[in-house]
């Protein structure tokens, strides 16, 4: 990023008067809170009496906090989304950069979602999913097998590994051995290899071995047929499908579009010259010159991800759904949590229970989170991308 | 998928028209259900088997066979005889003419009977029909029944100041940041951008405690109760507290600095060509007029890709709202769309008009400035 070819010769001090209001604003509005908040996190307060000093005892709380991980566990998966809806968005982009008729009507359509998303939406994707009468409800009257929620979850546990072997690898190279390359390519194969062979021999394991029919009874079952969001086993992968539709047409494939279109035609038809199969013009063309924008769009997209969460899982499942159970047994209707984010979380804790020092532990473990991923994607990604 | 120039093979094209036609279905049908749903007039959605009774809205019409006619009735129960009991909602006979119900009444040995009339009769003779019926009371039910029109006016009033004042406030601070030239600019501007990392959930907890804290200070440091009494205008409409938890400032205030606004103005303002800058500077010019005559008129599409991007984001924006609203007067649309589905749970087709309701002034303000917008999203991207 270049700044100084902006300004003018001299020093110009009136500027500040232009900033300032900006600033004050900031400064109050952002800046003190989240000095403020450092602060708390090292203070018990529950708003109503004065704060006392608790030290570090909301950070050691943290780690022993099985929910806090839980939740962490909950938006890392929610996030799994991230890619998906990458992909579909390029898709889209691709699809819509043909020649279309109608191509402006077809992208306000696909871009609706995301305008329109927000309360109103989610309380509508809430009845989608009921089993009665939401139309993805009733498309399961005998619900998913669960050994298939199963599979397609090693999937992206699988995908998941490979992603941080190769940061982990690329952190290690750079350490023993600068400037080495390090193809991404094979970590993702290796990772989708990885899960044909795991489950294939746990899939085995489980349906033959005598010893484990407890866990086959348990596992062979379906879910969802009581509607997705009371379920346990399908309540994320719903809330994963209403992010995908509102997401992939909307930000992220405007940017793929608008990239898309800036690329010379030149180039293509250079390769249709040379005979280049249109698998080999995507890899070798249109890929490489839209790796700002995958850029771009993934590290926005961690950033968001990491903080979101709260708005459909406060209209939707209330963080989770809850425990069935039987009436009388003591985890009847107690909150699952499947669905509870980091932010979420966060929520209960100052507006809800009102330990504000808690919550502000959490919100600053989550920023750095953000910071630590998003300096380390920028760091390790950004070296790749071709301006 | 094949990038590039357009392919003139008319099946191809056919076969991209389709799967995108496929895509906007995907895309619509969630709007559609919604429609549909909310124009419903039952309260309590049933389950039907048929694609067509589920989808189009409409009721089950009741009709009972007397004598020759079918007319509708209202089921009441089944009586101890195996009979069912009705209640009749239009007079026998249907052609309600008295010459002709008599001569009907002859014809099939029963009296002519008004409605409301309830009567025992056997199973066999009540049908039950489909028949499509549009619900558009609906929206007036579900209007009135949480006063969606005090949210709908406190979110075009909170959107509206928020949008003008974050567009100034932006430009302000981005004219400076791309054209003049001051000791710690870089710096700041880097902080500026580096706060767009900072989780909301970061500020919100003290930023919250701020609010809720800070008029309680300032009576108790002023001796007086004005910063935490309700206002009236005209005394008559409630318009929250002055400052605070249940105020328009605790709204807007937050809202109108927005770092995104700040680099996306930046990064347009550092385009405008100079000339016209130095032209207006040696005709006298100040630095005011210069950002005011040439700088804003100049950049219209950013400032209206700008506001139509925060009106958009500030319709949403809902954790905010929610913390520091408390009182009904002062939600905005989208915590009393939250309210009323916890009210009115059952009652699907109303919470479906309801948020037909909410949604559609963003819907009509993205259709109407689509263009700026999404030259905006592009803006706001291009030096990521």
């Amino acid at each position: 990023m270049s700044i100084g070819k902006g300004g003018g010769e001299r020093i110009e001090w009136r500027a500040y008067l232009f900033v300032l209001p900006n600033f004050l604003g900031f400064a109050l509005f952002v800046g003190l809170p989240v000095l403020a908040s450092l602060a708390l996190a090292f203070h018990d307060w529950d708003i109503l009496t004065p704060p006392r000093w608790a030290g570090l005892a909301n950070f050691q709380q943290l780690l022993g906090d099985g929910a806090f991980w839980k939740y962490l566990w909950n938006t890392l998966f929610l996030m799994s989304a991230i890619p998906i809806s990458m992909a579909l968005a390029l898709a889209l982009a691709l699809l819509l950069n043909q020649a279309l008729p109608a191509r402006a009507v077809f992208r306000t359509i696909l871009f609706l979602p995301s305008i329109a998303s927000g309360i109103a939406l989610y309380i509508a994707w809430k009845q989608f999913f009921h089993k009665d009468f939401g139309f993805l409800g009733r498309m399961l009257p005998a619900g998913v097998p669960i050994p298939l929620i199963l599979w397609l979850e090693g999937l992206a546990l699988c995908l998941g590994v490979a992603l941080l072997a190769f940061l982990a690898a690329r952190l290690w190279l750079d350490w023993r051995a600068p400037g080495r390359d390090l193809a991404a390519g094979r970590f993702l194969a290796a990772g989708v290899v990885g899960w044909c062979v795991l489950s294939l021999v746990l899939g085995a394991l489980l349906w033959l071995h005598p010893g484990l029919a407890a866990w086959r009874a348990q596992l062979g079952g379906t879910a969802g047929a009581s509607g997705w969001l009371n379920d346990p086993w399908l309540a994320k992968p719903a809330i994963m499908l209403l992010i995908l539709w509102t997401t992939m047409g909307g930000y992220s494939m405007v940017l793929y579009l608008a990239a898309l279109q800036n690329i010379d035609p030149a180039l293509y038809e250079a390769a249709a010259i040379d005979g280049a199969s249109p698998w080999q013009r995507f890899r070798y063309i249109t890929w490489p010159l839209l790796t700002p924008t995958t850029f771009f769009i993934f590290v926005t997209s961690l950033i968001a991800g990491f903080q979101g969460g709260f708005e459909y899982g406060y209209i939707m499942t209330e963080g989770g759904p809850y425990s069935p159970g039987l009436p009388w047994t003591p985890w009847a209707g107690e909150n699952l949590g499947e669905t509870t984010t980091l932010s979420y979380y966060i929520y209960t804790n100052a507006y809800e229970d009102l330990k504000m020092g808690y919550a502000s532990a959490v919100a600053w473990v989550l920023f750095l989170l953000v910071l630590g991923v998003t300096l380390l994607v920028w760091k390790y990604g950004g070296k790749k991308v071709e301006y | 998928m094949i990038p590039g120039p357009a392919s003139h093979c008319w099946s191809l094209r056919l076969f991209w028209l389709g799967l995108a036609g496929a895509v906007a279905v995907v895309m619509l049908l969630p709007f559609v259900w919604v429609l549909s749903a909310s124009l419903k007039p039952e309260a309590v959605l049933k389950v039907r088997d048929s694609w067509v009774e589920t989808w189009v809205p409409g009721r089950d019409r009741v009709t009972v066979r007397l004598g020759e006619e079918r007319i509708e009735a209202r089921r009441l129960g089944r009586t101890d005889a195996g009979q069912e009991e009705v209640e009749l909602l239009e007079p026998h006979p249907a052609a309600a003419e008295t010459d002709a119900a008599g001569a009907a009444g002859a014809a099939t040995g029963l009296e002519p009977m008004p409605a409301g009339t309830r009567l025992a009769v056997d199973p066999t003779a009540i049908e039950v029909a489909w028949e499509p019926d549009f619900a558009w009371e609906n929206y007036g039910i579900a209007w009135r029944a949480v006063h969606l029109g005090r949210a709908y006016a406190n979110s075009l009033f909170v959107g509206i100041l928020v949008t003008l004042g974050q567009v100034l406030l932006c430009s302000l601070a981005a004219f400076a940041f791309a054209r003049l030239r001051f000791p710690g600019r870089d710096q700041l501007f880097f902080a500026y951008l580096a706060t767009m990392m900072i989780p909301a959930a970061v500020w919100m907890v003290p930023l919250y405690a701020m609010f809720a804290q800070g008029p309680l200070a300032l009576n108790e440091g002023l001796g007086t109760t004005l910063f935490t009494d309700r206002l009236y205008l005209f005394q008559h409409w409630e318009v929250g507290r002055a400052l605070g938890i249940d105020s328009y400032a605790a709204l807007i205030l937050p809202g109108l600095f927005s770092a995104y606004g700040t680099f996306m103005l930046r990064q347009f303002f550092m385009g405008l060509p100079r000339d016209l800058e130095d032209a207006a500077r040696i005709d006298g010019c100040g630095l005011f007029g210069i950002y005011w005559h040439i700088a804003l008129p100049l950049s219209r599409p950013a400032l209206a890709a700008l506001g139509i991007f925060t009106f958009i984001n500030n319709w949403k924006s809902f954790m905010w709202p929610l913390i520091v609203s408390q009182s009904e007067s002062m939600r905005t649309l989208p915590v009393m769309l939250a309210y009323f589905q916890g009210e009115y749970n059952t009652e699907y087709n109303l919470l479906m008009a309801g948020t037909l309701l909410a949604m559609a002034p963003a819907i009509v303000v993205f259709l109407m400035g689509q263009r700026q917008f999404i030259a905006g999203i592009r803006m706001g991207a291009l030096k990521g």
